[in-house]
Order: structure tokens, then C-alpha cells, then sequence
């Protein structure tokens, strides 16, 4: 979350300043991919290009604040995975995950960054290994950090419903996990 | 509603382990990520331990940046870039125009940033991000154009600099094989040639941000030595002979390798002698300062450091 300077960096961004947009996506890329690993595995990269492609065309229409931005951010990422999975479900390929590929050249501590990573990765696969609605849900609420209201606006369900899900989630995890550790 | 909801997860596979139940309260505090590990239900700490996992920006920030402000630059620059997306959006689709952007927007929109060919407007929005980008503030004679460059700019101290540049140096002079243009495909590099000021000035770029990391006043000593050393490896490398072992062992190291030698001491050279140098390489022939061997450097716009890809073309019509 960017907080109090949100405000001028999005107005500097859609007055063209290239610094404020890159402190936007800097402040979100890292959670939308997170976000586009969990439900688009096989394409979340590209699908996360494609989405910034698509807020880059939108952003002088774009009104409101960073709980707003965020929303509409993954809005059009949900969108745009569902595009991706329907195009492979139309086409099927065998796309390799990116878990599989090499990693890209490292940060300054490549050990702590890759363990850091490779922990993220088993906590997303974890994550879409569930149920497609309850993985989605649970995805919304912890990696994009939106409230059960606004997840519901963008997964077209009620906060109620929303919360259901991803308390399902939660439960289904812990069996999970629980079974996988022989508790 | 998601096409993939026919397939099993692989949790469905596996029969129910009971775990206990979870009130709604503490449900919704795992999910929002204020609850300690030890404050849950016995069954839920692994959960809230994914979860956090999960929820953690990892350290590691894939480096698509210049491609993403390239995307970016192309949907805000105010005359021609509308026309020209969307004449390549229809013929290549996002997808491609995202890779077109990867491999040569980035690059060559700091390349024509460099010579000085944007339009005005862009041309100093060029500056200010290609300014804001180094973390390691580059010293000495390998770094003039650079500086310079941060000084044109907008100012680099007006905003927190944009971190990796030292790390994607390191990756850069590790790789294996080939030149140095088909490492700058990999879009990992786009933002490494946004911060050198062009493709063919990282090797030179990356050797003043290690020696200054390492050495914060002696990069200018080692960038003569290392020119000398080029100087010397070029003309074994023309007549055919084994260069000296030392020089070779020296070069292999700043270039990242022996392969890496040649174009590594072509970027040296052309950087040492300034506008004036020889360009087998060939600058676009178009340049506007072709035909200006001894204007001074440093002045604003930067002479020396003629990209080695061109520019792309300006739209047109």
C-alpha cells in the first residue's frame, strides 16, 4: 500500500510522469502476479502485461482512491485470467508453469530471495489447489488485501457469500495441511 | 464460471481430515492477516503461516519495469503513440505488443533518449526516469555520461531510487555466450540498457557501478587501465595472436566472460575516445551528431554514448 501520497502519484501518472506509474506498479505488481499465480497459474505473467496494458489505456478514465485503484486492478486481472482460461481451454497447449522455469537474475541475496520465493510458491500452489471459487476468494482477500465487500464486487457475489467461500478456504487449507503433515 | 472448474483440485482427491471448527470472527482476522500464528485454533497455525507466505511481497521484484513504462510512455505520449498501438494492437494483439515493448521499446526509447531524438516533452520524461533509475551512484570516467544525465534530468534525489541495478550487473556479466544483444532480449536487461543509457553501454555501466561499489573514488584509474588493456586485446585479437595472459584474465572478468570480450571492449573504446571514435558498429547513419567529431561532452544532451541498436523508427502519416 502506497497510503497517504497515493493521490499525487496517480494524478502525476495520468499526467504521464513514468516515476508515479512505476510506484504504482511497484506497489501492486508484486501482489497482482501473486494474485495471477493463484488463478491463471500457467499465464500469470503474461496475463499480469496485459493487464497493466490495460490500466495504462484506462487510467485518465480511472476515478477514486487506492482501496479503488486496487479494486479495479484486480477487477481487470480477474477478467483477463478468466480470458487466459478460456483461450486454453479452447486451445489446449501445455504451457510450462513458471515455477518450473529458471529463475529470473537475482537481488542482492539470491539464498534468502530464493527461500523467500520458493515458500511463496508452495503457499500459492497451496492456495490454487483449492476449490476454483473458494482459491479465488481467499486470494482477493489476503493477496490483493481487499475487504469481503469489495471482493464481492468484483466476483460478482454478495459479502456474504464471499465470506462463506473463503471460510471454506480456510478449512479446506487446513485439512490439507493437516493431512499433508499426518497430524 | 471459471473454465477450469471441471477439474479436481488436488485437495479433492484426498479424504477429509477433520480439523476443528473456525468461528467467523477469527476466520476473517486470518484472512485480513492480524492475528498471530499462536492466537489461532490448534489446526489453523500452518494456515495462517501459507497465508502470510502468501501474502509476502517476495524480496525478488521480477524486472519487466522498462517494460511496463515503455507500455506505459506508449499509452501517454500525447501525438503519435495512440495511432500507432492501435495499428499494432490490430495486427499483432496485446500479447505481442507487450513482447514488441519488451525487446525494443525499452531499449530504444532510452537509446533515443540518449542521442536526443525524442520530442521535447518526451525526451525529458525519458531523462527523468532514465535519471531515477541507478541506485549505485556511478564515479569517474566511465560514468560522465551518466552523471551528466542525472544532472539533465529532473534530479534523482527528488525521488527514492529504483533498487537491482547492482544485481542485474551481476546477472548481466555471469551470463553464458553470445553477444551482448541477445542477452538484452531477455527482458530481465531492458531496464539495465534504461539505466546505462542504451544496449551498448552496459558493460561500460556496470563496471563503474561495481568499482564504485567496491572502490567509491578508484573507478577512474581502473577505466583507464581496462581501456588499455582493450587496446592491447584488440590488436593481439587482429593479429591473430593469443593476447597477454594477464590482460586476458583481467578482461575476462570486467566482460563477464571471454566471450564477452569483444563487445565489451568495443563499448569501452567507443566510451573512452568519446564522439570522436571509430563506430565499426555502426551508429544509425540518420544521426544528428554524425558530423560532429569534437563537440564537448556533457552538455545536457549526451554525445558520447551512441547506442548500438537504433532507435525505432518514428511513426509516420
Amino acid at each position: 500500500m502506497i497510503g497517504a501520497g497515493f493521490g499525487g502519484y496517480l494524478a502525476d501518472a495520468r499526467d504521464g510522469d513514468e516515476y508515479a506509474f512505476a510506484v504504482l506498479w511497484r506497489d501492486l505488481n508484486p501482489a497482482l502476479l501473486r494474485f495471477l499465480r493463484v488463478v491463471a497459474p500457467a499465464t500469470a505473467e503474461d496475463t499480469a502485461a496485459e493487464v497493466w496494458l490495460e490500466v495504462c489505456r484506462g487510467l485518465d478514465r480511472f476515478r477514486g482512491d487506492e482501496a479503488g485503484f486496487r479494486s479495479w486492478v484486480f477487477t481487470v486481472a480477474r477478467m483477463r485470467a478468466i480470458d487466459a482460461a478460456r483461450q486454453a481451454a479452447r486451445r489446449p497447449v501445455r504451457p510450462l508453469p513458471p515455477d518450473q522455469l529458471p529463475d529470473r537474475p537475482a537481488a542482492d541475496d539470491p539464498a534468502g530471495a530464493a527461500v523467500e520465493a520458493q515458500a511463496t510458491r508452495e503457499a500459492l500452489a497451496l492456495i490454487a489447489a483449492l476449490p476454483p471459487d473458494q482459491a479465488e476468494v481467499v486470494a482477493l482477500r489476503v493477496i490483493a488485501g481487499l475487504d469481503a465487500a469489495q471482493v464481492g464486487e468484483i466476483v460478482g457475489k454478495r459479502p456474504g457469500t464471499v465470506r462463506v467461500l473463503a471460510h471454506r478456504g480456510l478449512r479446506r487449507l487446513a485439512e490439507h495441511l493437516a493431512e499433508r503433515t499426518g497430524v | 464460471m471459471w473454465p477450469g472448474d471441471a477439474v479436481d483440485g488436488e485437495m479433492r482427491r484426498h479424504p477429509r481430515t477433520p480439523v476443528p471448527p473456525l468461528d467467523p470472527a477469527t476466520a476473517e482476522r486470518i484472512l485480513d492477516g492480524t492475528v498471530h500464528e499462536d492466537d489461532v485454533p490448534p489446526g489453523y497455525r500452518d494456515v495462517v503461516r501459507v497465508l502470510a507466505s502468501a501474502a509476502a511481497s517476495p524480496s525478488l521484484v521480477p524486472p519487466v519495469e522498462a517494460a511496463t513504462l515503455a507500455t506505459f510512455r506508449s499509452g501517454h505520449r500525447p501525438v503519435d503513440a495512440p495511432r500507432r498501438r492501435s495499428v499494432l494492437s490490430k495486427l499483432l494483439g496485446a500479447k505481442a505488443v507487450a513482447a514488441a515493448v519488451l525487446g525494443t521499446a525499452a531499449v530504444g526509447t532510452a537509446a533515443a533518449a540518449a542521442t536526443g531524438t525524442l520530442p521535447d516533452a518526451a525526451q525529458a520524461k525519458a531523462h527523468h526516469i532514465v535519471a531515477a533509475v541507478p541506485d549505485a551512484k556511478p564515479a569517474g570516467h566511465g560514468a560522465a555520461a551518466v552523471t551528466s544525465r542525472t544532472r539533465g534530468g529532473a534530479g534523482a534525489s527528488d525521488h527514492p531510487a529504483l533498487p537491482g541495478v547492482a544485481g542485474l550487473c551481476q546477472a548481466y556479466g555471469s551470463g553464458n555466450g553470445g553477444e551482448n544483444g541477445n542477452r538484452l532480449d531477455a527482458t530481465a536487461f531492458g531496464r539495465l540498457a534504461a539505466a546505462a543509457g542504451g544496449a551498448g553501454k552496459i558493460a561500460p555501466y556496470c563496471r563503474t557501478v561495481a568499482a564504485s561499489a567496491s572502490h567509491p573514488a578508484g573507478s577512474a584509474a581502473g577505466g583507464k587501465d581496462l581501456s588499455g588493456a582493450c587496446r592491447s586485446w584488440q590488436a593481439a585479437d587482429k593479429d591473430g595472436r593469443a593476447p597477454a595472459a594477464a590482460v586476458l584474465a583481467r578482461l575476462t572478468t570486467a566482460a563477464g566472460g571471454a566471450d564477452a570480450i569483444r563487445p565489451y571492449c568495443v563499448a569501452v573504446l567507443k566510451e573512452d575516445k568519446g564522439p570522436s571514435a571509430d563506430r565499426p558498429s555502426a551508429a544509425p547513419s540518420e544521426s544528428p551528431r554524425g558530423n560532429a567529431p569534437t563537440a564537448p561532452p556533457g552538455n545536457g544532451h549526451d554525445q558520447g554514448d551512441r547506442p548500438s541498436h537504433p532507435a525505432p523508427p518514428t511513426p509516420r502519416g
